[in-house]
């Protein structure tokens, strides 16, 4: 124990006129008595070894001088230092990326980091201002600038590890925001140390509270397909972050089914890969490692992949043998399809999402897949057969394509008819469709549902337009093609990480849009105007499944998976030293002494001990209350004894 | 300071005090002695000698037996009874004068000792012990001298300091025909008390002696750092009172009693120990009767 304010302990000379004033008995009260002859025999015993028999018999005289004592260490500000603990304001960034999940520090880096802070918090003096961020992929101001400790271990109580990468900039931005409100702040970073390289300068002193001890972790980094002459081949690449040799039995699942499980060698701080040829079918890939050593972070033990042919968009452009560029150009560019040329008279597969007949006969039966018909012909052997589906029955000239109405539907989004001049166009019969634009002679765009299928027919050819030249053009097109092959609602190049945000793009039609977690709950958006619905649940490893209700029913919008494939996070092994901006902070360890200090449990006492010498004073009675209290006290520690003895 | 009432006063014409032996009186009394004398109480009889009153010899014997015997009666003889108050000024307490005030309570046991010898024609003489020396009353007789009695000790005030020894010397001296003596005093008399009571003794009297003490005395409602002042002789006393020291008082306060009883037990002084707070009545009629002083 220390003192901050040692000379206040002068003050405790004080004693000294206390003790004189007593034994100069200034505060004797006289007392008549018919004979003093009984007490002078007494007193002739008494005063033998008086006047420090006198003292010690003296409890109020013994009080007074406890509650000087008490204050006089009061004011000397005693503490107890407290190692490796941080006082005064501090801002607090704890760290809560996937790093921290790391299971080398019992229960968790995490939860060593909470205790950390814990410490602080209990460290904190009466007056220090604590702050509290955590590091997350978006971060946040947990506790602000308060002095209540309660406050603060609730906040801190809240905290969640997360299973991404954290914002350390935005974090920095936060603290640098947070210290300027504090004189002399500090920013402490409980982390194991994996920050960028490029952060902002702090305008405070960074102490660097580090947790972790090891770096054994074993990562599975890539795990992908492509397509190649032989078939489906998968890739998955491991790496070894520890620096001993590991061997890790790497367990490939197809769907449910366990696929193929290999023994791989990963020497130390190296990677390995290793490939198979997967059947075409193929669609959810789980690749799961399991390793014997050191492999303190088990997030990135695991990875998803999702073949590209399993969520097929492909669509057949069917044109007579002249072609048409408008349609190939635009397929060309639209996002989440992919388009394949066929000519009129070859023979249909099967196996697309979306046929587009241009200017050719539609094929009896109709191909399973949606259609979208352009400027439709009817002739061949087929014709009366077609009539089922729609009927040509003239056509209309080019002085009655005045557009007169346009149905207000999603379809039509952002779509501007207004300059478009179309020379002629068929008139057509479709009983099962809604005509979407409407011009005097009679419908230009129809689209409806016809046996489960989806169809859209627009009755004029595109060269005798000037629709392929405006800009409403790749609108409609889009549009069109949402609505007939919804495919994937998202973009995902690359990978998804753990907080990564997922633009969804659900498409005209779409009312609601659906993601099936990978812990089975769902998260539900409606779809509202243009609306690109931005999917931010992606904190869980896993596969995402989302799924888009329009008014005819729910399609799936694809599967995508979310794997911790980050270097940074999986090399766990904890860093000695951060920089932030231009200043870097080794291990705090030991170097701060913390000070607890006491006075105000001194003072309190004091206090406490005031009370009991004016009760005392009150009663007017030294020994009566006194016997009381004793007596009590003698009977409380003999309950305790007996007690204690059954125990 | 009125000692009694009507009532008080005809339950104490009842009683009578008891002496162990009759001193020789001047006067004819009610009291029987062990010397043969002038009554109507036959004793005994003897030979005539020559000089022998001639009215005593009894006839009847003679006419019979033709000898001449003296009819022996037994002679009836007063008692001298002295009652001694100290009226020192610790004798004052408690201040409040209440029912437990020494002085009044040894004045109002002094007139109902008084007025019992008195009653029974007893010779009483009351003095009280001062500080100017000693201030008697009597000696009287018969009943109706009460009144007088009772108007002089209705002057009693407790005032100086009192040498017990050099007062019971002087009385020795002074006090007249040996008797019955009662003192009655708290004996906080720092010179002491024995040289006296030996000079009393020695001429012959027979003590009783009625130490009286207030029940403060007895125990002390005192706590604290105090000075404790002595109302007689004004000495302080510092003391630092708590439960040890009283109860180092109260050892010492009996110590001194029982010292005091047996030194007068030892020299055949009645010790009779009375807490102010008894009432006198009962004092009298149930104490003294069960020591045997009054009957």
């Amino acid at each position: 124990m220390s003192f901050i304010a040692p000379l206040s302990l002068l003050l405790g000379l004080l004693a000294g006129p206390i003790i004189l004033m007593y034994m100069l008995r200034l505060r004797r009260k006289e007392v008549l008595i018919s004979s003093t002859f009984l007490w002078q025999e007494l007193l002739r015993d008494q005063e033998a070894n008086a006047p420090w028999q006198k003292l010690r018999r003296n409890l109020l005289l013994l009080l007074q001088l406890l509650i000087l004592a008490f204050l006089v260490l009061a004011l000397a500000r005693p503490f107890w230092p407290v190692p490796s603990l941080i006082s005064g304001n501090v801002v607090v960034l704890l760290d809560s990326s996937a790093s921290m999940q790391a299971t080398d520090v019992e229960p968790s880096r995490f939860e060593a980091a909470r205790g950390e802070i814990d410490r602080i918090i209990g460290g904190l003096g009466g007056g220090d201002q604590m702050t509290l961020i955590q590091v997350g992929k978006t971060p946040v101001v947990l506790a602000a600038a308060t002095t209540e400790r309660n406050l603060l271990r609730e906040a801190l109580a809240t905290a969640q590890v997360e299973n991404g990468e954290a914002d350390w900039a935005g974090a920095v931005a936060l603290a640098s925001g947070a210290a300027q409100g504090f004189r002399d702040a500090r920013v402490v970073v409980v982390s194991d140390g994996g920050l960028p390289a490029e952060l902002p300068t702090l305008p405070a002193e960074v102490v660097y509270v580090p947790v972790g001890t090891s770096r054994g972790n074993v990562a599975l980094t890539a795990l992908a397909t492509r397509n190649t002459e032989e078939g489906v081949q998968l890739l998955a690449s491991v790496q070894n972050y520890g620096l001993v040799a590991q061997s890790a039995l790497l367990t490939i699942r197809l769907g449910e089914t366990i696929f193929d499980s290999r023994q791989i060698e990963v020497a130390a701080e190296a990677g390995a890969t290793a490939t198979w040829l997967l059947p075409d079918d193929v669609t959810l890939i789980n690749a799961e490692l399991r390793v014997d050593g050191d492999d303190y972070l088990a997030l990135d033990n695991r990875a998803w992949a999702v073949h590209e042919g399993g969520v097929s968009n492909r669509a057949l452009l069917v044109t007579p043998p002249t072609g048409n560029i408008f349609l190939e150009k635009i397929y060309a560019v639209l996002p989440g399809i992919e388009a394949f040329k066929g000519t009129s008279g070859a023979e249909i597969t099967d196996d697309f999402d979306l046929y587009i007949f241009d200017s050719t006969i539609v094929p009896e039966p109709l191909p399973p897949g949606d259609l979208l018909i352009i400027n439709p012909q009817v002739g061949g052997s087929i014709g009366p057969q077609v009539g089922a589906l729609f009927n040509v029955v003239g056509t209309i000239p080019s002085t009655q394509t005045t557009v007169t109405r346009l149905a207000s539907e999603p379809l039509l989004q952002f779509v501007d008819w207004s300059n478009i001049h179309i020379q002629q166009a068929k008139r057509v019969e479709a009983p099962w469709a809604r005509g979407l634009v409407t011009a005097e002679g009679g419908e230009l765009l129809l689209a409806g549902q016809y046996e489960g299928q989806r169809v859209a027919i627009m009755t004029f050819a595109l060269q005798e337009s000037d629709l392929p030249l405006q800009i409403t053009f790749p609108i409609l097109m889009a549009n069109l093609t949402s609505w007939l092959s919804p495919g994937r609602a998202f973009e995902a190049v690359g990978g998804i990480q753990p907080g990564e945000l997922v633009p969804l793009t659900p498409g005209a039609s779409t009312e609601e849009v659906r993601v099936v977690l990978p812990n089975q709950t769902t998260w539900v958006a409606e779809v509202e105007g243009e609306g690109e619905i931005v999917f931010d649940e992606t904190g869980g490893v896993g596969l995402y499944q989302v799924l888009l209700r329009d008014g005819t029913g729910t399609r799936s919008g694809g599967t995508f998976p979310v794997n911790l494939f980050n270097p940074r996070e999986s090399a766990i092994g904890p860093r000695d030293v951060i920089n932030i901006g231009q200043s870097s902070s080794e291990d705090s360890e030991g170097g701060d002494v913390g000070q607890r200090e006491l006075w105000p449990w001194l003072a309190l006492l004091a206090f406490v001990i005031l009370l009991v010498e004016w009760w005392l004073y009150q009663e007017g009675a030294t020994w009566r209350p006194l016997q009381i209290l004793w007596a009590g006290i003698k009977e409380q520690v003999r309950g305790w004894q007996e007690r204690m003895g059954r125990g | 300071m009125k000692i009694f009432d009507g009532k008080a006063l005809r339950k104490l014409e009842q009683l009578t005090l008891v002496a162990d032996k009759v001193r020789v009186g001047v006067m004819k009394g009610d009291r029987r002695s062990s010397k043969r004398g002038t009554s109507i109480e036959f004793a005994d009889y003897r030979n005539y000698t020559r000089g022998d009153d001639l009215r005593r010899l009894d006839w009847n014997v003679y006419a019979r037996l033709e000898r001449p015997f003296i009819k022996l009666l037994e002679e009836e003889e007063d008692l001298a009874v002295h009652i001694l108050v100290d009226t020192s000024a610790s004798m004052g307490w408690p201040e409040d004068e209440g029912e437990t005030h020494k002085l009044n309570y040894g004045l109002r046991l002094a007139g109902a000792l008084g007025h019992i010898g008195l009653a029974t024609g007893d010779r009483v003489s009351v003095t009280l012990l001062g500080a100017g020396g000693n201030e008697k009353w009597g000696p009287s007789r018969g009943r109706h001298n009460s009144l007088r009695l009772l108007q002089f000790l209705s002057r009693g005030e407790a005032r100086g300091v009192t040498d017990l020894n050099v007062s019971l010397k002087d009385y020795a001296l002074r006090g007249g025909r040996p008797g019955l003596l009662f003192l009655l005093s708290d004996l906080f008399s720092p010179a002491g008390y024995r040289d006296g009571l030996n000079a009393i003794q020695a001429r012959g009297f027979e003590v009783g002696f009625i130490h009286l003490l207030s029940p403060d005395e007895v125990e002390p409602p005192l706590a604290g750092d105090v000075k404790l002042v002595d109302v007689e002789t004004g000495a302080g006393a510092e003391i630092s009172l708590d439960s040890r020291t009283v109860r180092a008082y109260r050892e010492r306060f009996e110590a001194w009693q029982k010292e005091l009883a047996s030194y007068c037990g030892g020299r055949g002084v009645h010790y009779i120990p009375v807490v102010t707070d008894l009432p006198w009545e009962r004092l009298i009629l149930q104490t003294l009767r069960a020591r045997g002083v009054v009957r």
